[in-house]
């Protein structure tokens, strides 16, 4: 079938190919001998360019009409207003330039078109309309850096608020997780080597730390009794069970490195309980991402596998999760959630939820990487979050 | 003015029997050639080829984004039963179409096939030389550049798919084998692969310099070569010095993926093991990878914009306005384009100063771009333009340079950067500007210098409803997914449909899709076009153009050694189109200066 239709297709383009071909040589026996590109030729072209213009400059305005109401809604966060005044203002002056280089090439390409006895001007530069046009786009552009950067700098660079949420967000093939500084406003340490089944976020404390080490133990064990047993296989000539080995082997070297990382914290922390300080109160939640309103928001963002990307759309808020280093954004939000329903629809948007999506490619499922996000009025938020167990207990099985 | 000029003596002799064709098998003269003209056809037409095989690949992933969960015979057709079962793609092979179509369009049909095609015919040709100063290299340059071609369509047919982390390759997604099945030896091939084509770059670029420098006929000062040949040389100088930097990024890939190194990668636990490596960062990669990667978006526009300077000048018949501020303004696009790779980083967790910075240079970029548009414009002004198919083409792209240039201005603010950054605005930005801008320069020098690849005439009637499909296409498509940017639709996802935030504008993508398939149809007007005037056009005459660069002072037939006699002298600047005092409106080079005419430009 496919096949069939592709055949087609390229049936009919040569068939249209050669009717052109056969007129074009009816053409060139009616006389039309001497360009290439028949003056008649260009006049229709000529005509189609213009006409191309206003279909495009009347498509833009309609598509500016039907579509405006699919772009976001006004900004949920504080930062974010400082961000749409910018994007409007820039937004402004492109179209403005848009439509003037536009339209003078339009008009140029009409009126200058090739038509017989027509001469070119001989102008090959002038150095006052040179200067013109470096100056003033020079002008424009650093008045509109200045602008920019001075949006860049309020945006990334916000002061600490005394009421602040700090919180982190883990980003995982393909899934997301946030932990909440708890009371003492901190977020405790944590390290790669202590992830296990039940510290799925690797949070250090002195017992997550020992747990840890008696988990890789176990895992060292089981994966040099595969190794062995896999390397006898291989000996007696099982053949395909190489590449197994190897995996395992390389696993079985990757939990003697996790071994000897486990043993350095326990030597050089064990008495040293302020190096765990912050982690026992921290909050996990796994479900939703919860926020409170007109209260700043201080994220940390992670990786625990590949480049994941938090984006916040209706907060103007991005940052890349990155393995190995810890990423910073801070916003406020401006309107609960059940309230941007209502800003929403005055502009008459749809809303349905805010929402936290992954925005860097991460694997297959990247496209179904997403997080709920609800902003509470501050003394809602408050009360869900208590809700939740914190680590030191959810650990101890409490 | 100094005579950097060389004389013809050094051209390998080849002066007093300017051809030597009758020693010429098969294998030499299509095959194995040494001789730039036949280099550069090869160069387009095996990126041709490429170009439909990564147009083919869009058309597979549109149709998906269109109609997700659809079944596509179309896709079973060419995709198999694996990895389109009855039609429905495989969220893998998206990922990986995705990344072949940019890494094919990006590197081989705008790097190698853009560069490749018009540096080989036209340095020689416009300097007045008799060949590259390298045949050698630059027919091992084509070799490699095929070899790299093959191995990447190879990779396409391994068990695990091809690479699919995008094509910035960003690890660890490409550097952990079992993160992605396209990260396994896909992703080895593709490395392999790129690898070579760097080296043919590299050899090719080189070839290209020394050229210029070397081989400038008697009279060809720096300040009389064409802008074509001027932005060739600056495009070939970018190369030489990013291209290195790409294949280092890429062999410290290698060896975190195969010696258990970790310059990209740490902290990472993996389905249910901490890997070993640790104290990389993927942070090192992404500036690598855009230290060649904002350089390459150059590239790929410098040439282009050479090919149209010359086609409007030409089919305006008058003078390119401000050749010398059209220099000045290359030079300075190609230096800043080496200091605003951090633009492509600004969420990336990059410092937010280093953001400062870059956000000043790349928006700094937006002046040089001006005055080029401003110099096009009123170079038509007051012109007689001749609206050729190439001359249609040309304007297209500078249409196109000013859409897509401006909402560059938006993407290199950090500020709104941080909104839009990696949605479908982005995706419509750079394959307007860079895209379709690109293959418009490249669609623009095929239908102008085809006579002088075949000394035969393209239909001109199927050049317009080319480019006509072809322009309505690129708009269709990539002007509406600025509105999906601005609703904050994700790049690179599967499906939109997991999102009540994105239901409303799934129309959009209905609509693109379909003026997808428009363009795309609209290639084979294209492919028919050429392969049938190659065997059957009309038959062109020596300068069809009346264009004054010297390619068309040489005969019709090309012959070894470009000119049968004497190389011709070059007495003035490429420009005198309808020039006062001459009855012609052209004045080609070789022409000398009248008593007491003055050069002036």
């Amino acid at each position: 079938m496919a096949l069939l239709i592709f055949i087609t297709v390229v049936l009919v383009v040569v068939a249209i190919a050669k009717i052109m071909r056969s007129h074009e040589l009816a053409t060139k026996l009616n006389g039309d001998q001497e360009d290439f590109v028949s003056l008649s030729e260009i006049k229709t072209q000529g005509f189609l360019y213009v006409l191309f213009g206003v279909i495009l400059f009347t498509l833009i305005g309609v598509q500016m009409y039907a579509w405006g109401k699919y772009i976001l809604p006004s900004s949920a966060s504080v930062h974010g207003d400082e961000i749409d005044n910018l994007f409007d203002v820039t937004m402004n002056l492109i179209l403005v330039t848009f439509f003037i280089t536009h339209t003078v090439m339009f008009a140029f390409i009409y009126k200058y078109y090739q038509k017989k006895g027509q001469k070119a001007f001989w102008f090959p530069h002038n150095n006052k309309l040179e200067m013109a046009w470096t100056i003033i786009p020079a002008i424009v552009l650093l008045s509109l850096i200045t602008y920019g950067l001075s949006t860049w700098s309020d945006v990334m660079y916000q002061e600490s608020t005394k009421d602040s949420v700090k919180l982190e967000v883990v980003a995982e093939q393909f899934k997301w997780t946030v932990r909440y500084s708890g009371k003492d406003r901190e977020l405790g340490k944590v390290n790669f080597s202590t992830i296990t089944g039940s510290n799925a976020l690797g949070i250090m404390t002195a017992a997550s730390v020992d747990s840890s080490l008696v988990d890789t133990r176990k895992q060292i064990a089981g994966l040099e009794r595969s190794v062995k047993e896999l390397d006898s296989l291989v000996e007696h000539g099982w053949s395909g069970k190489e590449d197994e080995l190897s995996d395992a082997e390389s696993k079985l070297s990757a939990f003697k490195a996790n071994e000897r990382r486990l043993l350095k914290f326990q030597k050089e922390h064990a008495k040293d309980a302020a190096y765990y300080r912050g982690s026992e109160d921290d909050v996990i939640v796994r479900d939703t991402l919860y926020l409170a309103k007109d209260r700043m928001a201080e994220f940390t963002f992670r990786s625990k596998d590949v480049l994941h990307s938090a984006y916040f759309p209706h907060f103007r808020a991005q940052m890349n999760c990155v393995p190995g280093q810890k990423t910073y954004f801070t916003f406020t939000p401006k309107y609960t959630s059940e309230e941007m329903k209502e800003v929403a629809a005055s502009e008459g948007k749809n809303f349905v939820l805010f929402e936290l999506v992954c925005n860097k490619i991460c694997g297959a499922s990247h496209y179904k990487m997403r997080f709920p996000i609800v902003v509470l009025s501050q003394k809602d938020f408050d009360a869900r979050v208590a809700t939740y167990k914190t680590f030191g207990d959810e650990f101890a099985g409490k | 003015m100094s005579d950097h000029g060389h004389h013809e003596e050094g051209h390998h002799g080849h002066d007093d029997h300017g051809h030597h064709a009758h020693h010429e098998t098969f294998i030499s003269k299509y095959i194995f050639s040494q001789d730039h003209k036949m280099i550069g056809k090869q160069f387009l037409i095996t990126a041709i080829i490429m170009a439909v095989i990564g147009m083919g690949m869009s058309i597979i992933f549109r149709l998906q984004l269109a109609w997700p969960g659809e079944k596509f015979a179309f896709s079973n057709f060419f995709l198999g039963d694996k990895w389109a079962p009855d039609g429905l793609l495989d969220p893998n092979m998206y990922l990986a179409l995705v990344t072949i179509h940019g890494t094919i369009i990006v590197f081989f049909v705008l790097t190698g096939g853009l560069s490749g095609t018009f540096s080989n015919l036209l340095i020689p040709y416009q300097l007045g030389a008799r060949d590259m100063a390298s045949g050698l290299l630059n027919m091992i340059s084509y070799w490699l550049f095929f070899i790299s071609s093959c191995i990447m369509i190879a990779s396409c047919f391994v068990e695990t798919g091809p690479a699919s982390a995008g094509w910035t390759i960003y690890p660890p997604l490409s550097a952990i084998p079992t993160a992605i099945p396209g990260s396994g030896l896909g992703m080895t091939l593709w490395l392999v692969s790129m690898s070579i084509f760097i080296a043919s770059s590299l050899l090719g670029s080189l070839n290209y310099i020394v050229t210029v420098f070397n081989l400038r006929t008697k009279g060809m000062t720096m300040t009389r070569m064409p802008l074509t040949i001027w932005c060739f040389l600056i495009t070939a100088i970018l190369g030489v010095l990013s291209f290195p930097v790409l294949l280092s990024c890429c062999l410290l890939l290698m060896f975190d993926r195969s010696f258990g190194t970790a310059f990209y990668l740490s902290d990472i636990f993996f389905s249910g093991v901490p890997l070993e490596a640790t104290g990389g960062s993927p942070l090192l990669f992404e500036h690598l990878f855009w230290f060649l990667g904002h350089p390459e978006v150059y590239i790929i526009l410098l040439p282009a914009l050479g090919l149209i300077s010359e086609v409007i000048s030409t089919n305006s018949r008058k003078p390119i306005f401000g050749y010398r501020a059209m220099i000045v303004s290359v030079l300075a696009i190609a230096f800043l384009s080496f200091i605003v790779w951090g633009h492509h980083m600004f969420m990336t967790g990059m410092n937010p100063f280093l953001g400062t910075v870059f956000t000043f240079t790349t928006l700094l970029i937006a002046i040089p771009s001006a005055i080029k548009v401003f110099n096009y414009l009123a170079t038509i002004w007051k012109g007689n333009l001749r609206l050729s198919p190439a001359m249609m083409y040309a304007l297209g792209m500078v249409s196109l340079f000013i859409s897509g240039g401006l909402t560059g201005l938006i993407l290199g603010d950090s500020a709104l950067d941080i909104n839009i950054h990696d949605t479908y605005f982005v995706v419509g930005h750079f394959h307007i500007v860079m895209g379709a801008g690109a293959i418009f320069g490249m669609f623009a020098g095929v239908y102008h210098w085809f006579p002088r690849m075949y000394g035969r005439m393209m239909m001109p009637k199927l050049g317009y409803l080319h480019f006509w499909m072809t322009i309505v296409g690129v708009y269709g498509v990539f002007f509406p997914m600025h509105f999906l940017g601005l609703a904050g639709v994700p790049r690179r996802y599967f499906s939109n449909e997991e999102y009540e935030l994105f239901k409303d504008v799934q129309h959009i993508n209905v609509i693109i899709t379909g003026f997808a398939i428009m363009a795309a149809i609209g290639q084979f007007v294209f492919i028919f076009n050429f392969f049938y005037s190659i065997f059957k056009g009309r038959k062109s005459t020596q300068n069809p153009w009346e264009s004054n660069t010297l390619e068309w002072t040489a005969p019709i037939e090309r012959i070894h050694g470009n000119w049968p006699n004497a190389i011709p002298e070059v007495h003035r600047w490429p420009y005198d189109y309808s020039k006062p005092g001459y009855e012609e409106d052209f004045v080609p080079q070789s022409v000398p200066l009248k008593e007491g005419e003055s050069e002036g430009h």
